[in-house]
């Protein structure tokens, strides 16, 4: 797949559902399925729909790699099976788990903010991969509709949920649009200290390094294992370069599962793209991946 | 290449499994040497945004800074050149150097960047990389891989056989000191006769009009010293106010490439010169008789004024990024330009003209923001390259 139809495949997807991938957008709110949270006001949560989305962009690296690169043709009707409704993509065991750390992060948040609000169907995907590519024209486009729903809503506070959708609210946001809304990252909002022996942590790059994060993260997570580059010089997992070249993508996961699994091959980590991307090489490894939301029982 | 055959390049590379093993090896021990570093001086990360903050006054202005090195070199007897583009500079090299000449080289990446080894052998002259990683570049036929260690896809086995067909000695692949007494015999004749030596350099103190080199295997010294002419080709962005900030600029050098004084420092201000016999100044006393400096724009001064750009410009070669990079460490150098490799690579690709070529690099930086982590200056190499993106898709899709 050349760029060209990179780009153009993510235009129409776009312009169709408001995301690039051209996931029916009515499915980010699956997880909040029998909750009851009051549409907008000041703080509401704020999904990004990332969790949601990482699932389905494992399947489009998987479907990326079965196509010749010379078939251009047939990569656009590989994009148009991307239109359809969630649930007939993607396996409902996968999908669940990932609406679930979704739910459970809710859980936590609203132990701490009991009233806050979220925007249901008027939420969307914040445009970071568009930001990321360098299609400014269709992130700033992007990015003025969000800010447009959330002053329509009231939102004066967010709470953010994954690194990447923090990162670009709090940091990118503010220079293409006029948002001035406060940006918090749920982690910022918990004030307990889970040990986790026997763990070892990957350091998503969005949290730690560009969210400047690290200490919050953690705060939250203590006796944690760490591997030989953490923190700050943490190795990326390989998730961002994914939609572009799959195989470096994984050989990056491997890289990184083999510093992980040299401390231990209980994997935790705080990012959907990461977890996806660790998911999809741990199982040579004998590894296990999850997010932190996924290990943080207390308090639910 | 277009982006698609780079990214083939790149899959082959993704596979190479000799080429993991050398980058393996060098990055272990590149690892533990920095942090022994940084671990000892802890002076050193202060110093470093001392130099980011005189890099950045000079490069504010810059041509102020040029016209005082300038000056200052001319005081020094030192010839100067000022060369606008690559096609200049070689040329101004060319007709210094000739024909049927012996010329050494130390290793430079600037004169990597206006291809002037094959240049001079095109005219006609016999060339010689007296670096031991820039001379086994030569004998490939490649392009250097790092700034550092240009030679660092390549393991010793190879190394042992590129000796033996080069220059016919048979060297153990387990004995390196046994290769690098082969290398230093063949290249000591060729020091003594060598015409010119040619040089970059580390840094240039516009007061003085001293050029530093920061070397470890001695080549520079003797690059420097022994031919007649020294010519060194200098890009603008090197320079700084101070003989005293030059010193800090190549302490910061030092140890983020992991050593905590390098073998040998030099400071040379002009050609040699005695004033022995009656006090009457002759040139050439045991060291060169003329020096020749070649200010190197193409594109740096430009860059200077894009707020954008000018952030590749504090660069000091010094490794770091590349040594530490996730996609580096898979796949070299084949990842970045042909003279400046990895992400920063990709920026000076756009200073250097190669804007096309920029753009296809720039895909494959992960944006993961390890370079910028463990940069002395504090490059915002990520940001830059998605800028560079954003410029470009502009340009193509509007
Ligand atoms: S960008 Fe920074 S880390 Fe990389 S070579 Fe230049 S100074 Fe060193």
């Amino acid at each position: 797949m050349d760029l060209s139809s990179i780009v153009a495949l993510i235009r129409r997807n776009e312009q169709e559902k408001f995301n690039p991938l051209g996931i029916d957008g009515k499915s980010f709110s699956e997880w909040a399925k029998g909750l009851e949270i009051a549409k907008g006001g000041e703080v509401v949560f704020y999904t990004g729909g990332l969790y949601q989305i990482a699932p389905h962009i494992d399947l489009l690296v998987s479907a990326m790699k079965m196509v010749p690169e010379t078939m251009p043709k047939e990569i656009v009707r590989i994009g148009e099976r991307f239109s359809l409704p969630i649930g007939r993509i993607v396996g409902k065991k996968k999908q669940d788990r990932f609406n679930k750390i979704v739910r459970r992060i809710f859980l936590l948040v609203r132990d701490r903010i009991p009233d806050i609000g979220y925007l249901w169907d008027e939420e969307s995907y914040s445009g970071a991969l568009y930001y990321d590519i360098g299609m400014d024209f269709l992130f700033r486009e992007h990015a003025e509709r969000i800010v447009e729903a959330m002053r329509r809503n009231g939102v004066r506070t967010v709470i953010t949920i994954d690194p990447h959708t923090h990162h670009i609210l709090k940091d990118i946001f503010p220079k293409y649009t006029k948002a001035d809304f406060e940006i918090k990252y749920y982690m910022e909002l918990l004030d307990m200290s889970i040990p986790l022996e026997g763990y070892v942590v990957h350091d998503p790059c969005y949290l730690v390094r560009w969210s400047g994060l690290l200490d919050v993260f953690r705060r939250v997570i203590s006796r944690v294992g760490e591997p030989d580059e953490s923190g700050i010089t943490a190795n990326c997992c390989g998730g961002p370069i994914e939609s572009i070249f799959p195989e470096m993508a994984e050989s990056l996961a491997k890289k990184r599962i083999e510093e992980l699994v040299a401390v231990s091959r209980k994997i935790v980590t705080a990012c959907p793209i990461c977890l996806v991307n660790l998911w999809r090489v741990c199982e040579k490894y004998e590894a296990q991946v999850q997010d932190v939301a996924e290990v943080l029982e207390v308090g639910l | 290449m277009s982006f698609y055959e780079m990214k083939e390049l790149l899959k082959r590379k993704l596979r190479d499994k000799e080429l993991g093993i050398a980058l393996e090896r060098s990055k272990k021990s590149y690892l533990a040497k920095r942090r022994r570093c940084l671990r000892k001086y802890s002076y050193i990360k202060e110093l470093a945004k001392e130099v980011r903050s005189i890099k950045e006054r000079v490069l504010s202005k810059l041509d102020e800074f040029v016209k005082q090195a300038i000056d200052s070199l001319e005081e020094n007897k030192v010839q100067v050149h000022l060369a606008r583009t690559a096609e200049a500079a070689r040329e101004i090299v060319g007709d210094i150097v000739g024909s049927q000449k012996l010329v050494v080289k130390a290793k430079s990446i600037t004169t990597d960047e206006i291809g002037l080894r094959s240049f001079l052998l095109e005219k006609g002259n016999e060339v010689w990389e007296t670096d031991l990683g820039e001379l086994i570049v030569q004998w490939l036929g490649s392009k250097p891989m790092h700034f550092i260690t240009p030679a660092i896809n390549i393991r010793r086995e190879r190394v042992a056989e590129l000796i033996r067909e080069n220059i016919g000695v048979e060297v153990d692949p387990d004995d390196i000191p046994g290769m690098t007494r082969a290398v230093r015999r063949f290249l000591r004749g060729k020091f003594i006769e060598a015409d010119f030596g040619v040089t970059g350099a580390n840094v240039l103190s516009a007061d003085t009009g001293s050029l530093f080199l920061v070397t470890n295997e001695g080549n520079g010294r003797l690059v420097t010293s022994l031919p007649e002419v020294h010519i060194a080709v200098v890009g603008v962005e090197k320079i700084v106010p101070t003989l005293g900030d030059a010193f800090k600029v190549c302490d910061v050098i030092m140890k983020y490439a992991g050593y905590e004084a390098v073998a040998y420092l030099s400071a040379i201000t002009g050609p040699s010169k005695t004033g022995d016999i009656e006090k009457t100044i002759v040139y050439g006393a045991h060291g060169p008789k003329k020096v020749h400096v070649i200010l190197l724009d193409n594109g740096r001064m430009e860059a200077s004024k894009d707020p954008i750009l000018r952030e590749a410009l504090y660069c000091l070669r010094c490794g770091s990024c590349q040594y530490l990079c996730p996609v580096f460490d898979l796949v070299g150098g084949y990842w970045g330009g042909d003279a400046y490799v990895g992400g920063i690579g990709v920026l000076w690709n756009a200073i250097t003209g190669r804007i096309r070529e920029a753009m296809i690099q720039s895909f494959f930086c992960l944006g993961c923001g390890k370079c910028k982590e463990v940069c002395p200056m504090n490059i915002k190499t990520p940001e830059v390259i998605r800028e560079i993106r954003a410029r470009w898709i502009r340009e193509k899709f509007g």
